[in-house]
């Protein structure tokens, strides 16, 4: 018995005595694969290694192969942070792609301050954040929710509906929507109706009742929808059987895109509308390209492509780009490297990484179609650099971040001059 | 003068079959004009192709509508299209020629908005109000109210002469009402004005109010609005109550169906089966499963889907409880555990089988869609699912008291000794009343498919709400869970509009809570010895 103990110690201590002379540069993937979220974060999770896979074949980088190290973190919070400490100290990996909803971030948020590690995190969220071992991928509030709203106020909306499910995205936002109405748009409160439900609320007669008798008044009414992945279908359901058209009533949403649409008939949701930063129906040869190359990893011609999915993209082609420039993959050299560098985005222009550790993105409207999939019907003319603290809110629009010098800080009052929040240096 | 006739015949040809060409040419440059991305260039374009009022500028508007009509880029050459797998079969729009497959990227889609939409559904209305069926005839009609003018006026005029359907009478009535009521002689308006009294179309209830709010406008008319709009905004109110009550029984009825099968394995077994949930999402996996091996008939494939999901979720129930609930039995604390785990199993096996990602269950063309009941609107779906919970209802309370399986179920419940030794073999009537009580959870999975989302997390969503109806209506008293799931239902949606939905959730969970304290046996609890067993 002994023995064997020993012959086991040995050959852990030798494959981990391999692992470490074995010259690969290992790339994290955090997203859950079971619980909740997995419906969401599995795609993530095919993306990164679909990305590994084509690096390698390209030669991998730095002279060295990619290797992907997969952990599921099972939609548990608190289990985020163990897996995200795993990958970074038992693992040891340079760089990880992850997280998908705001409380999972700020879970591993202090892991990866306090080991210096890498996170991309590539979901629109709700700002009023920039930390310097995350770069956010995804869209801040500038570059979805305040061009949405500007667009149907283009389109003669006059009253307002915020629906949200009840948790720290949707009450962030509807926060910097109301005051972003009541200030810039001057929307009196009687015009707006702002709603929250429980995660997974799939009883939704009342919610849609109410709207339609809010929207018929007389003005021309419109709902923001911040309500969560999986509440989504029954309430689209609902819209369609009480007879809520987009021509009437149009729902713009910020967390329906192709894939969630994937899981039911769209024919009754025709011109309801959604604000992302790409659209599986853009037109460039990348996107095409890029499709093509899902399909065939995959090997499921019926799957589609999403916004979050453009947004690893970016982000691995980025640090791909980066680590080349800093010729390490070094933390603190690759995330020097980052500031500034551009890479083509999916829908045919370039996105450029800013000093805030948020990206430069085109905003585009598109309206949902019989077959699941988005007509864009209005796109900002260039990219939007995005904001990490909104200009909306009284607080935070006398805070900037940058973590360049002399600023060096994510959370930078202006009046005051100080560095305070979260770590910096 | 034979020839001089055979002359003007062909020159009346060539003059017509000119006219036809030159209509073809006009609609062929006003479609080209549709290729732009300033959507006001668009939206004159459509104007222009209405006023040709041929069928082919009809099929134009509707093809735009449809999103099928693109432009290929090469030749410019105008498509009809029909996606099919996700490729693109063209056909030539002129002559209805089939071309063959084409990239999707050598096509350019005529791509709309919702203020476009909203256009040519308002131009396909006014065409089809003369040529459609009823059904369609009277769609148009609400569509018309909102935008009528004069000319519209005409055309129901005409209609009103011509057509014998009552209801399509009833809405055009309305309908001239409502444009008189904008466009007439101050008689004229204050007479339609009355006539709109208590109507509580939305369209008509906002034009009443526009009336009212209307500065300009006579004392006496907007005395006459004033009153119609008191009257309508009354039968809103009155409606409202009605809906209310109807969300109620609804929210009621899903509640029912979702706890009637663990209100037999609970109540009558007595096995807390956390499982349970996720019986109900593979009832619901049972539907999208039917409806892939027959997707051509929906209406049949949900019908198959109900005995076939209470077949396999019963199988599905007889292994569960055979292989882990038997060794179990009189043990709740570690059943709630291992079907808690069971249920963690489930879960994740379906999400490897079927992926995690959501499936779609298409509904029959008969449960979507509104019926119109007066000014009362009521979701077909609803009213389906309120129908079949009944029906399953009165189906597993006539099994439990008129068959003798239903009989030996009783008698097993209280006294398992004595019913044992008058002959029943307990353990298989356990077996199969547990794989009942499962067969009926996928009966409720094939209802809620046609609600919610298909996916792995279906039954997590349903779990709590289900234990809750149980225990409040009383363990092992099926009227008590009729009776706790409607209450239910109806409190939290009578409570909804004035509190919003978490807190009249809240105030539900408080309330049983107290509830519980003051009758730890839920409303309608067993009486006599073995209550107190």
């Amino acid at each position: 018995m002994y023995k064997f103990l020993k012959i086991f110690l040995f050959s852990i201590f030798f494959l981990n005595f391999f692992n470490l002379k074995a010259d690969t540069i290992k790339v994290g993937v955090l997203h859950s694969l079971s619980g909740t979220m997995a419906i969401s974060e599995t795609t993530l999770k095919d993306t990164v290694l679909m990305l590994v896979e084509k690096q390698n074949k390209a030669g991998g980088l730095l002279g060295k192969k990619l290797e992907a190290v997969v952990v599921d973190p099972a939609s548990d919070w608190p289990l985020f942070a163990e897996k995200a400490k795993e990958l970074l100290t038992v693992q040891k990996v340079d760089v990880v792609f992850g997280c998908w909803t705001s409380v999972s971030r700020k879970s591993v948020l202090p892991v990866f301050e306090e080991l210096n590690g890498l996170l991309f995190y590539p979901v629109q969220y709700e700002g009023e954040e920039s930390s310097k071992n995350v770069f956010y991928t995804g869209a801040a509030p500038n570059q979805q929710a305040i061009p949405a709203v500007d667009y149907l106020a283009a389109q003669g909306v006059k009253k307002w509906v915020l629906a949200g499910t009840d948790y720290v995205y949707p009450r962030t936002t509807n926060k910097i929507l109301e005051s972003y109405l009541k200030e810039v748009l001057g929307v009196s409160s009687d015009d707006i109706m702002i709603n929250y439900t429980p995660f997974g609320h799939s009883d939704w007669q009342t919610i849609v009742s109410d709207i339609k008798e809010f929207g018929m008044a007389g003005k021309k009414t419109a709902v923001v929808s911040t309500i969560n992945g999986d509440a989504n279908v029954p309430f689209y359901k609902e819209l369609g059987n009480q007879g809520i058209k987009a021509e009437d009533i149009p729902v713009v949403a910020f967390s329906v895109g192709e894939e969630e649409l994937s899981g039911f008939d769209t024919s009754p949701l025709v011109g309801h509308l959604a604000a992302w930063n790409y659209f599986m129906s853009a037109e460039s040869e990348v996107n095409d390209a890029f499709i093509e190359d899902w399909i065939k990893f995959i090997k499921d011609d019926k799957r589609v492509t999403n916004d979050p999915m453009e947004a690893h993209v970016i982000g691995f082609d980025m640090w791909v780009k980066a680590v080349e420039k800093a010729g390490s993959t070094d933390v603190d050299a690759v995330r020097q490297a980052m500031y500034g560098i551009s890479v083509p985005n999916l829908t045919g222009g370039t996105a450029v990484m800013n000093t805030n550790h948020h990206l430069t993105k085109p905003v585009l409207i598109g309206e949902i179609q019989a077959d699941g999939q988005f007509d864009i019907v209005w796109s900002t003319s260039g990219g939007v650099i995005g904001d990490a603290w909104t200009d909306f809110l009284p607080d935070s629009a006398r805070i900037v971040a940058d973590w360049t010098s002399p600023i060096k800080c994510g959370n930078y009052n202006i009046d005051t001059g100080k560095c305070s929040g979260q770590n910096y240096e | 003068m034979k020839i001089i006739i055979k002359f003007f015949y062909v020159i009346l040809v060539f003059t017509n079959l000119n006219y036809l060409l030159a209509n073809n040419n006009n609609l062929r440059n006003h479609i080209l004009e549709l290729d732009t991305k300033d959507f006001k260039k668009k939206i004159v374009s459509i104007e222009k192709i209405s006023e040709i009022k041929t069928d082919l500028s009809l099929l134009t508007l509707k093809s735009i509508l449809n999103g099928k009509l693109f432009i290929r880029k090469s030749d410019k050459k105008i498509l009809l299209v029909e996606i099919i797998d996700r490729k693109y079969n063209i056909y030539d729009f002129f002559n209805e020629k089939e071309l063959g497959i084409e990239k999707k990227r050598k096509l350019k889609k005529i791509k709309i908005n919702n203020k476009i939409r909203s256009i040519l559904n308002n131009k396909i209305a006014l065409l089809q109000l003369s040529s459609g069926t009823t059904r369609q005839k009277i769609e148009a009609i609400f569509d018309v109210i909102k935008e009528g003018n004069q000319e519209t006026l005409i055309i129901i005029n005409e209609l009103l002469l011509k057509e014998k359907d009552k209801e399509l009478l009833l809405n055009l009535n309305l309908a001239k009402n409502s444009i008189i009521a904008k466009f007439g002689t101050e008689i004229e308006k204050i007479e339609a004005i009355k006539n709109l009294s208590g109507i509580t179309n939305n369209n008509i209830v906002n034009i009443l109010r526009s009336i009212v709010n209307d500065k300009i406008i006579s004392e006496n008319i907007k005395l006459e609005a004033t009153k119609s709009l008191e009257a309508s905004l009354r039968n809103i109110k009155l409606n409202n109550i009605i809906k209310t009550t109807f969300f109620g029984l609804s929210l009621g009825s899903v509640l029912l169906l979702a706890a009637i099968g663990l209100a037999i394995t609970f109540g009558v077994v007595g096995v807390i089966n956390m499982a349970h949930g996720e019986l109900i999402m593979i009832g619901a996996y049972c539907a999208y499963v039917v409806q892939q091996i027959i997707p051509t008939n929906i209406s049949a494939s949900i019908i198959v889907s109900i005995p076939v999901a209470f077949i396999f979720t019963g199988f599905v129930g007889i292994l569960i409880e055979r292989l882990i609930v038997k060794n179990l039995y009189g043990r709740p604390l570690e059943t709630l555990l291992a079907t808690f785990g069971l249920s963690l199993i489930l879960q994740q096996t379906v999400r490897s089988i079927f992926s995690p990602l959501n499936k779609t269950v298409y509904s029959p063309e008969w449960m979507s869609g509104i019926t119109r009941i007066g000014g009362l609107e009521l979701t077909n779906n609803r009213i389906v699912i309120i129908i079949f919970t009944l029906i399953v209802f009165f189906i597993v309370v006539y099994i439990l008291k008129k068959t003798i399986f239903g009989l030996q179920m009783r008698a097993v419940t209280q006294n398992r000794k004595m019913a044992s030794s008058m002959g029943i073999n307990t353990k298989k009537i356990d077996m199969f009343t547990f794989a009942f009580g499962s067969g009926l959870a996928g009966v409720a999975g094939v209802a809620l498919s046609q609600i919610t989302n298909v996916g792995p997390n279906l039954g997590q969503n349903y779990i709590i709400d289900s234990f809750m109806v149980v225990v409040f209506g009383g363990v092992g008293n099926l009227f008590g869970t009729f009776i706790g799931a409607f209450g239910l239902g109806l409190g939290n949606k009578l409570l909804e509009p004035y509190v919003g939905a978490i807190v009249s959730k809240i105030f539900i969970l408080l309330f049983i809570i107290i509830f519980i304290q003051f009758r730890p046996k839920g409303l309608f609890s067993l009486k006599g010895r073995i209550a107190n067993e």
